[in-house]
């Protein structure tokens, strides 16, 4: 599952790299990956001769490999980067994983307190005169308001942070990360079991059915 | 007046005692007519109590889509009613893999207590003490004319809905689901909604003569509020104002679930042993829809507790850390 992600993502910076988008880090990491992978560089070339066949400038027969060479010019190349200064651009880049680290703990947090807000931009924005005469809380989103998030998100417990009733003790072993097919597996019976319950119990006709996923479909 | 013979859809018996009170009224002088008009406002717990009976009620066929972050997905629902106000209802998943729900026979027996929550007179179970109530005028939807009702929920263990309710049949034609910080989470949208005066004979018969194939990923809702008849092992020490037990059953796998509902937001703990399989704990949501997976020791046996619902996450914080065993109590049953 991570291996495809982690593909996925090495796609997404060749494909900036063709662009002529891709960061220092993202260049530095492609590199790292053709030396070992002969797919990246398939796919480099392949991304390379679309992005030149969209520009209509080149025929896409043209299927050279330089990686080789270049980098055997970089190695060839003398060090320039000595000193304080390279030591700091290593510190700011480490200084900027730092922060990306600590932006989505503090963002997971935040989902588990709620629902994640991720479409910012798309969020209903349906303040008409009418509705500015509610009180605090609440205002009657209009017809074309979006909900929130683009798809169904899966968060790890904060188990510290559950209170827990005298008698029980909550076993504290986690596993983080994305769970496995019997959780999914579990997720989708019990969504489907309260549905039945949902569809008698909250006024809503069958409409309750249309929550649950379909089999090996989501999660 | 006019409202009351709409609403009352039990067929041609109604409609002519309306026509005859109809006719009766024009004959009131005018200041009395005045009176009966200014009476029959509706509002918005009127409004509610006459959508849950005409879920149940009335005879309908429609596509509506639920909308949950940037997904969207299609069904067709179908509901009839037949002589004998048994009810038959069908919901198929128009994308992905074929799969319907197919309820029937369901009767006056299934008057669930959520639908007498929402149509309760008495005050004291009322909606109204857990959400604030806005009518917020008229708006279309499916190409029909809707009242908007808004209702904010009155703490923060609930989420808040705004109803878009028919004006002709009180059916919901669009209810979206709002949480604290007044984002929609979820949409359940009719595009297409006909409404059909009579039971529709085929259709009952249809829904009545299905046969379900295993594995056909139809399944098939036929009865009610089951009562369970084993006793019990589990309670909530804690519920969020206003919600009641509405059902518990023992499940084979899943262990023993309690569902309790306030009359529109429903939950359902589940307490089942904990098995190697599962040993993850967290939260995964879905639209409106929250699950919870929490793994605990009770009664020095370790248990794994899921609460799945259209709750926020914090009242599911709170009920996953007050399951505990069932204490009987002197003179309760």
């Amino acid at each position: 599952m991570t291996e495809r992600k982690g593909q996925e993502q090495l796609n997404e910076s060749i494909s900036a790299l063709v662009d002529g988008q891709a960061s220092e880090m993202e260049l530095r990491r492609i590199m790292k990956a053709a030396e070992t992978d002969q797919e990246v560089r398939a796919t480099w070339a392949r991304y390379q001769a679309v992005s030149q066949t969209l520009q209509g400038d080149t025929p896409p027969t043209l299927n050279i490999d330089l990686s080789n060479s270049i980098r055997d010019a970089i190695d060839a190349e003398p060090d320039h980067k000595q000193g304080w200064l390279h030591n700091l651009s290593k510190m700011a880049i480490a200084a900027s994983v730092a922060g990306a680290v600590v932006f989505t703990a503090q963002f997971t947090n935040q989902q588990l307190e709620e629902t994640p807000e991720v479409a910012s931009s798309t969020q209903t924005s349906a303040v008409s005169p009418a509705t500015l005469s509610l009180p605090a809380g609440f205002q009657a989103p209009s017809v074309a308001a979006r909900t929130v998030s683009s798809e169904a998100q899966i968060n790890p417990a904060p188990v510290e942070r559950q209170q827990v009733p005298a008698g029980a003790q909550v076993i504290l072993k986690s596993k983080p990360g994305m769970p496995n097919e019997e959780v999914q597996d579990h997720i989708q019976e019990v969504m489907s079991l309260h549905a039945e319950e949902s569809a008698l119990n909250s006024n809503r006709g069958m409409l309750p059915y249309a929550r649950v996923p379909a089999p090996d479909q989501e999660q | 007046m006019k409202k009351k013979t709409r609403i009352s859809s039990k067929g041609l018996g109604t409609s002519l005692i309306g026509s005859i009170l109809l006719s009766f009224l024009a004959l009131i002088p005018t200041t009395v007519w005045a009176q009966e008009v200014s009476d029959s406002i509706v509002t918005a717990e009127d409004l509610l109590a006459d959508m849950s009976r005409a879920l149940r009620a009335r005879n309908y066929s429609g596509v509506f889509t639920y909308e949950h972050g940037g997904t969207l997905d299609a069904f067709r629902v179908t509901h009839s009613v037949d002589d004998r106000q048994q009810e038959y209802g069908q919901l198929d998943y128009l994308n992905g893999p074929e799969r319907s729900v197919v309820r029937r026979g369901l009767g006056d027996e299934c008057l669930t207590l959520a639908a007498r929550l929402v149509g309760a007179e008495d005050q004291a179970f009322g909606l109204s003490r857990h959400y604030q109530f806005y009518l917020k005028g008229v708006q279309r939807v499916a190409g029909r004319k809707a009242q908007v009702v808004n209702l904010v929920p009155r703490d923060e263990y609930r989420h808040g809905y705004t109803l878009f309710i028919d004006d002709e049949t009180s059916l919901p034609l669009l209810v979206m689901t709002v949480n604290n910080r007044r984002r929609v989470l979820e949409r359940m949208q009719f595009s297409d909604l006909t409404i059909e005066d009579q039971n529709q004979p085929n259709q009952v018969s249809a829904i009545k003569t299905l046969t379900v194939a295993p594995d056909s990923g139809q399944s098939v809702v036929s009865k009610c509020d089951e009562p369970e008849s084993r006793p019990l092992h589990w309670q909530l020490n804690w519920l969020p104002d206003g919600f009641v037990m509405t059902s518990h059953k023992n499940h084979e796998t899943k262990g023993e679930s309690l569902t309790f509902s306030d009359g529109l937001a429903t939950f359902t703990v589940f307490v089942q042993p904990q098995s190697p399989q599962l040993t993850y704990q967290g939260t995964a949501q879905r639209g409106a829809s929250l699950v919870m997976m929490l793994r605990v020791v009770l009664a020095e046996a370790p248990y794994l507790v899921t609460v799945v619902g259209e709750i926020p996450a914090v009242t599911a914080e709170r009920v996953t850390a007050n399951v505990g065993p069932r204490q009987i109590k002197l003179g309760s049953p």
